[in-house]
């Protein structure tokens, strides 16, 4: 998707050049006020800005065309929801499903994905907001969309609700094969979803890429959390019932974790904190921490981290990750930039969703 | 006891009573029609719409609220009298005439009305309609008209309770004709003027019982709206 | 229920009143009772059924000149009648009285009821008697309004066409016919407005020997 976009703001102008994937979810991060949601709403079409967007080999907008934006096909999802008030939820998703792009999405899967199955009677105003906002993501994927838009749909939920939906969310995306563009302010519906991100400050592009490299940026705000992490791809390859771990395979190395199992042979997503990394120059030896990996110290930083501390980037051959430690370990440990280091990884924190 | 209430019920069936009745009544139901056919549309157009072109239209259409009847009425005779431009169609005095100067009179009460009702629908049930594919007019027909059914209704017995009590525009533009263009509200005026308060009466009872009626409706309605 | 409103509704929505062939006739306030008794016999006479409309003269006229579909008009004012600029204008008929009713009672103070005096002769009639008097007045827009007021009480006393009275029974004690020479007088004239065929029949009718005879019953002189 090609994306070349302008329109004035109260404020400063929106002005946003970017090449972004067409498959998979890309967020669309930065702080309040940067513009996202005016960008979410350019691509909808439902703010009329100057520029041009190609979707694949189609032309939604340019000097000559602009496509309303009832017919770029892209579905679009709120906070708010926009469920239709005055019809029961089956009868909200039939209409979703009685328009639909060609291609079916089967229903019942959508449905059982989402949990929503026994609220199909219901009228809209007797859900719960995270029930509604179930009910509009498996309306807004019946029908099929191009391309779905997603306006920090999580928002006004609680936290286990985000977490559960999040994951049928990309679950679903993924079985559908259909793309999304997610306005992401909270960053663990960041990490959770996305799988390419732009970064937007006062309507510029400030950086793109993939996940992890959002996640590493010196220049971005998510390395210097203290919940700083990456986020990686891993299957499901064994299971040590005895002590009730997990084995993922990442790249080449093995990890083990004690999240709750999940299917064998499944694909997972393994988020490493920077927190729980310690570093050694030696290989495992008799800790509690269960994982210890190679790999060479690519970058120490120093500014905006907590006193004292210092944020570690490693390279695992296959993989970039953080590692959180203090001044003195550093010194301590002697490390310095190209050095191989040994990155203890506490199975406990190795979680998987 | 008997012959009063024979008496009683052949004046008040008498051609003379009914005539106004049911020209009251025919004006007030076709003026709400025409108002919804027109109201509905430019209350929603209002609604979706902003800036400049908003506040202009709005005002207009709510200068019928402040401007006494009988100026209202006094320029559509003019506009639509002998010495007007539509002479030739005979407008005044005639129950065409009627109609037009009931619907400019009532019509801000339909399009505000109506208007709040659209304006109550969230906008992002719009939005998600327009992200299936519905179109301004789809959008119209699929989604607001059934969210804004209730402040329809509303508008609808407004208008036609307060066409049904109309006088001062109805006389300038209609006159008095029997038959025609003699309305309840007028009727009554001619009946106390004649001195004739038996018929006074009778009609006057009427047309509360209507407009009584009306706004019951009107209430039932505003309950039932605030409920959802 | 629902389904009921709206065939009613409907129903109503398209009936429009039936187009017939009476005779429309304006009628200045005044004359209006005297007309409405005569209505049988001048129906009867012409072949043809009657609509009466009544108000004071210079509305009537004020509606005619904005293409009001009266046939026939009965004026009280000939200075009015002019404006209309028709082509045959009749003699009066009949000349109508003023007098001068007060309730019944002691000393009451309150409004004297007159008519309009831009729009009806016997408002000009009252003014003329009353000349410099200062008297709190009420004004009727007709001169059958004027004569509401004071039977229903919100004026104490007024000026108002003798023909009324007599049409109400009111005790001849109760009021005194006013010298004629002391305002203008009121003739009454019918004015064809319209082709309909029967206009003529009935302004003849009106004019005619045998209704007069029944009109000076009712209070009328010779003009």
């Amino acid at each position: 998707m090609k994306i070349d976009l302008r329109h004035q703001l109260a404020g400063f102008q929106l002005q946003v050049q970017a090449q972004l994937p067409s498959r998979g979810i890309t967020a669309i991060a930065g702080p309040s006020g940067a513009g996202k949601t005016t960008l979410l709403r350019l691509i909808a079409g439902f703010i009329h800005g100057q520029g041009s967007l190609h979707f694949g080999d189609e032309t939604i907008q340019d000097d000559k065309v602009f496509l309303a934006p009832e017919n770029r096909q892209f579905g679009y999802v709120t906070q708010d929801g926009g469920l239709f008030p005055h019809l029961s939820v089956a009868r909200n998703l039939s209409f979703a499903v009685q328009r639909a792009r060609a291609g079916g999405v089967p229903k019942a899967e959508v449905c059982a994905a989402l949990g929503i199955e026994h609220l199909l009677a219901h009228q809209p105003k007797y859900l719960s907001g995270g029930e509604r906002q179930r009910v509009c993501l498996a309306r807004s994927l019946l029908a099929n969309p191009k391309l779905l838009l997603l306006d920090e749909p999580f928002a006004a939920l609680d936290e286990e609700a985000r977490e559960q939906l999040s994951i049928s969310l990309r679950y679903l995306l993924q079985e559908l094969n259909i793309p999304a563009l997610l306005v992401a302010h909270e960053f663990a519906t960041l990490i959770r979803l996305a799988d390419y991100g732009i970064y937007l400050e006062n309507g510029k592009l400030h950086a793109q890429g993939l996940l992890n490299q959002l996640l590493i940026d010196a220049n971005l705000p998510f390395a210097n959390r203290e919940d700083a992490c990456v986020v990686l791809p891993a299957r499901n390859v064994e299971y040590d019932s005895r002590f009730e771990l997990v084995k993922l395979r990442v790249g080449q190395h093995l990890l083990s974790s004690s999240a709750k199992p999940s299917k064998l042979g499944a694909d997972v997503y393994l988020r490493i904190r920077a927190s729980d990394v310690s570093l050694s120059r030696q290989p495992k030896s008799r800790s509690s921490i269960q994982n210890s990996i190679e790999t060479t110290l690519l970058e120490l930083r120093a500014n905006n981290q907590p006193p004292g501390q210092v944020l570690a980037v490693l390279d695992a051959n296959d993989f970039l990750f953080l590692a959180r430690l203090t001044k003195r370990a550093v010194a301590e440990l002697d490390l310095k930039i190209g050095s191989p280091v040994f990155a203890q990884i506490k199975a406990s924190t190795v979680l998987t969703h | 006891m008997g012959a009063i209430v024979r008496v009683w019920l052949s004046k008040t069936m008498s051609a003379a009573l009914l005539s106004p009745i049911l020209i009251s009544l025919q004006l007030a139901a076709v003026t709400t029609l025409v108002l919804l056919l027109l109201g509905v549309p430019l209350a929603f157009a209002l609604s979706q719409m902003s800036g400049i072109w908003r506040a202009l239209i709005e005002s207009l259409v709510a200068v019928p609220l402040v401007l006494p009847p009988t100026v209202l009425g006094f320029y559509l005779l003019l506009l639509l009298g002998a010495n007007g431009p539509f002479a030739s169609l005979q407008l005044v005095f005639s129950f065409p005439g009627l109609v037009i100067g009931s619907v400019l009179f009532s019509l801000p009460f339909m399009v505000r009305q109506v208007q709040a009702a659209f304006e109550a629908i969230s906008v992002s049930v719009f939005e998600a309609g327009a992200s299936f594919g519905l179109g301004p007019w789809q959008r119209f027909i699929v989604l607001a008209l059934p969210l804004a059914k209730n402040g329809i209704l509303s508008g609808a017995m407004l208008s036609f309770a307060r066409t049904l009590g109309e006088f001062g525009v109805v006389l300038m533009v209609g006159g008095n004709i029997p038959d025609k263009t003699r309305v309840l509200s007028i009727a009554i005026f001619d009946a106390v003027e004649r001195a004739d308060y038996t018929e006074a009466h009778i009609l006057s009872l009427v047309l509360i019982l209507f407009s009584f009626a009306s706004m019951l409706l009107v209430s039932t309605l505003a309950m039932r709206q605030s409920k959802i | 229920m629902r389904v009921l409103v709206i065939v009613i509704f409907g129903w109503l929505a398209s009936c429009t009143p039936a187009l017939d062939n009476s005779v429309l006739i304006a009628t200045a306030s005044s004359f209006r009772p005297a007309l409405e008794q005569l209505t049988d016999d001048l129906e009867q006479t012409c072949s043809t059924r009657i609509k009466i409309s009544s108000a004071s003269t210079g509305a009537l006229v004020a509606q005619a000149r904005q293409g009001a579909p009266f046939d026939l008009l009965i004026s009280a004012d000939p200075v009015l009648s002019k404006l209309l600029q028709v082509a045959v204008m009749d003699r009066p008929f009949a000349r109508s009285p003023l007098a001068l009713w007060m309730l019944p009672g002691d000393n009451p103070s309150g409004p004297i009821a007159i008519a309009n005096p831009r729009t009806a002769p016997f408002g000009q009639a009252a003014m003329a008697v009353i000349a410099e008097q200062d008297i709190e007045l009420v004004t009727g827009s007709s001169a059958a309004q004027a004569f509401s007021f004071v039977k229903s009480g919100s004026a104490v006393g007024g000026y108002v066409p003798l023909v009324l009275l007599q049409n109400a029974q009111i005790p001849t004690s109760e009021y005194e016919v006013i010298d004629p020479a002391l305002y203008p007088p009121i003739y009454l004239q019918v004015l064809r407005l319209s082709k309909h065929p029967q206009a003529k029949c009935l302004a003849e009718a009106i004019a005619s020997r045998r209704i007069w005879a029944r009109l000076s019953g009712f209070g009328y002189q010779r003009p």
